[in-house]
């Protein structure tokens, strides 16, 4: 189990840091391109626009597990033990339930847009996939709130406590 | 409606629930408690936020950032601004200061700019007599130029929500930058007169053109960068992907500081992070939607308008909501929410967006200075494992000069337009 949770992260961490330098590489090439062979991609800003989507996703699903997101929390940080657990159970419940909902109403997007088949103006790919980094890193995002608020509940049972 | 966002807002804030979940959870409960909208319209306008290609440069400039500090390009700027002016008196602490402006113009971040700079200046500074507050509170503060000069993310997240040119507000920055690199200098030469702090070298010019020669890949970047914005060679995005491939290529290959494979342990902390702030802005965007659709910033205005009968006062107003504000949330996240809600305000006031943004930028700034939130001050006790009481401490004596230049910037807007004015005509 360790070792697929150390495996996923490392996949995770790969893909958002490459997805990122390749990009820039592209904007890099292109720019030498436009100046010195008169050419430019035109699906380079589209492409960029779409998985501009997929790095704020994948990244906030990551960004949760590390503590990424800008939180208050001096005062939650400042109460007493089986208080504080049970709070940051709640908030995480509720935080992942934020989610589902988010990646349920997605989902529905997804697959109307699905049925319809748009597409994108320039590259031409399926609309649907423009959006489903939405409803899968909402649930991966759920998920990890979950798992969180489980560990600060379990932290409020006596013995347990670290 | 609006208390509901009062109550939700600040009931969630105060529970430590991330803010970028709080901006949606409200969102989500107005949208059914107080509209008849199809909830999916949440999904619509988290991808509409996020659907935009100057958003991109956020990522880049942070990941540039972030190879910049682990790498060479810090220290031969270090070492070249060193032989630059280390024979002035207290030169070594206005070398310091010189090397955070000349990152500044190379980096978007202020923390990025203290960890660069700040783990090769502060044990310099402290090593030749300039006192351990001194050192420490100078260093944490020239560090905040970051993001007043440009490239700046703040400043690209401020005209993503407010719809401002990028370039515009870049340029709007300099003057302002400047202007606070300038009164700490001054500040700094008084306080080594004071102190007789000793010279710490002396001028020598085959020592300056020998770390010119060595930091020359460094010191061109901002040249490029900036210039060719300017000059209309790409757009601030490509200048942002620019300078990612190009620091990576001199770290790389010219400095040797690090390997290919190396890249990904490199940049994934700031990978993370670029792409928090990215949600955090989709999901404002989403609440600024909401409150936009049920007229919320027209009313806002209404009443403002009516109790304050002066731009001047207004801005006045907006400053110290903001220095109250920082104690509650980073002031990033609070740009991000007021921004837009006071956009019908200041748009009937008639004050320049642009000048408005560098207003935000500074307030930001200041908010990075002093604690609960101020990431500089996290970030100055990181590197050099002092305690943030002690960090804060030194921060104290300048922050007089932040109020200061904060107030003239508020009310000469001349100070942030004259540039982009005299450029873009």
């Amino acid at each position: 189990m360790q070792r697929i949770t150390t495996f996923l992260d490392r996949v995770e961490n790969t893909t958002l840091v490459w997805t990122i330098l390749s990009l820039a590489l592209i904007g890099f090439v292109q720019v030498i391109a436009r100046y010195i062979f008169n050419y430019s991609f035109t699906w380079f800003e589209e492409l960029g626009r779409y998985l501009g989507v997929f790095i704020a996703f994948l990244g906030a699903s990551i960004g949760v597990k590390t503590g990424s997101h800008f939180t208050m929390d001096l005062i939650v940080s400042k109460l007493g033990q089986p208080l504080q657990g049970i709070v940051r159970a709640l908030t995480h419940t509720l935080s992942a339930l934020f989610f589902f909902t988010v990646a349920w109403y997605s989902w529905k997007i997804v697959m109307r847009m699905h049925g319809y088949e748009t597409t994108s103006p320039t590259m031409g790919i399926p609309m649907y996939i423009a959006y489903l980094p939405i409803p899968v890193f909402s649930i991966f995002i759920g998920i990890r709130f979950l798992i969180l608020g489980s560990r600060f509940a379990r932290q409020t049972r006596p013995g347990e406590a670290a | 409606m609006i208390f509901t966002i009062c109550i939700c807002f600040g009931a969630l804030l105060f529970l430590g629930v991330p803010i970028a979940v709080i901006l949606g959870i409200t969102t989500l409960v107005c949208l059914v408690f107080f509209t008849s909208t199809p909830l999916h319209i949440i999904t619509q306008q988290l991808f509409n936020a996020l659907d935009k290609f100057v958003l991109l440069a956020i990522p880049f400039f942070i990941l540039a950032g972030a190879v910049m500090t682990r790498g060479g390009i810090a220290r031969k700027l270090v070492a070249f601004v060193n032989a630059l002016v280390g024979w002035f008196p207290g030169g070594l602490a206005m070398a310091g200061i010189l090397a955070c402006i000349f990152f500044a113009a190379i980096s978007g971040s202020s923390p990025a700019t203290v960890v660069a700079i700040g783990s090769i200046m502060i044990p310099a500074l402290i090593k030749a007599g300039y006192g351990e507050k001194f050192s420490l509170g100078l260093i944490t503060v020239s560090g905040s130029l970051g993001i007043v000069i440009p490239p700046s993310i703040p400043m690209i997240l401020y005209c993503l929500v407010m719809n401002v040119s990028v370039a515009e507000i870049f340029m709007a920055g300099v003057l302002p930058g400047l202007l606070i690199g300038f009164a700490l200098m001054v500040y700094t030469f008084f306080t080594a007169r004071k102190n007789n702090w000793k010279v710490s070298g002396e001028a020598s010019l085959p020592e300056l053109l020998r770390t010119a020669r060595e930091g020359i890949w460094a010191l061109l970047l901002p040249f490029i960068v900036l210039g060719g914005i300017y000059s209309g060679l790409f757009t601030p995005t490509e200048a942002a992907a620019v300078s990612v491939v190009y620091a990576l290529f001199i770290e790389i290959y010219v400095y040797k500081e690090f390997r290919i494979r190396d890249i990904t342990s490199v940049c994934r902390e700031a990978a993370v992070l670029s792409a928090c702030l990215l949600f955090i802005l989709s999901t404002a965007m989403t609440f600024i939607w909401l409150l936009t659709a049920e007229q919320i910033p027209q009313q806002l205005a209404d009443i403002i308008i009516e109790h304050i009968n002066s731009p001047w006062m207004f801005l006045l107003t907006v400053n110290i909501l903001f220095l109250i504000l920082g104690c509650f949330m980073d002031d990033v996240s609070a740009m991000l929410i007021l921004a837009p809600i006071f956009l019908e305000t200041l748009n009937r006031y008639g004050i320049d967006l642009v000048h408005f943004g560098i207003v935000m930028v500074l307030n930001i700034q200041l908010g990075m200075l002093t604690p609960p939130f101020g990431l500089n001050l996290f970030v100055a006790s990181g590197i050099t494992r002092e305690p943030l009481v002690k960090i804060a401490g030194g921060v104290v004596p300048f922050l007089g000069i932040m109020l200061l230049c904060l107030m003239l910037v508020t009310y000469i807007p001349w100070i942030s337009l004259a540039l982009p004015q005299w450029i873009l005509n």
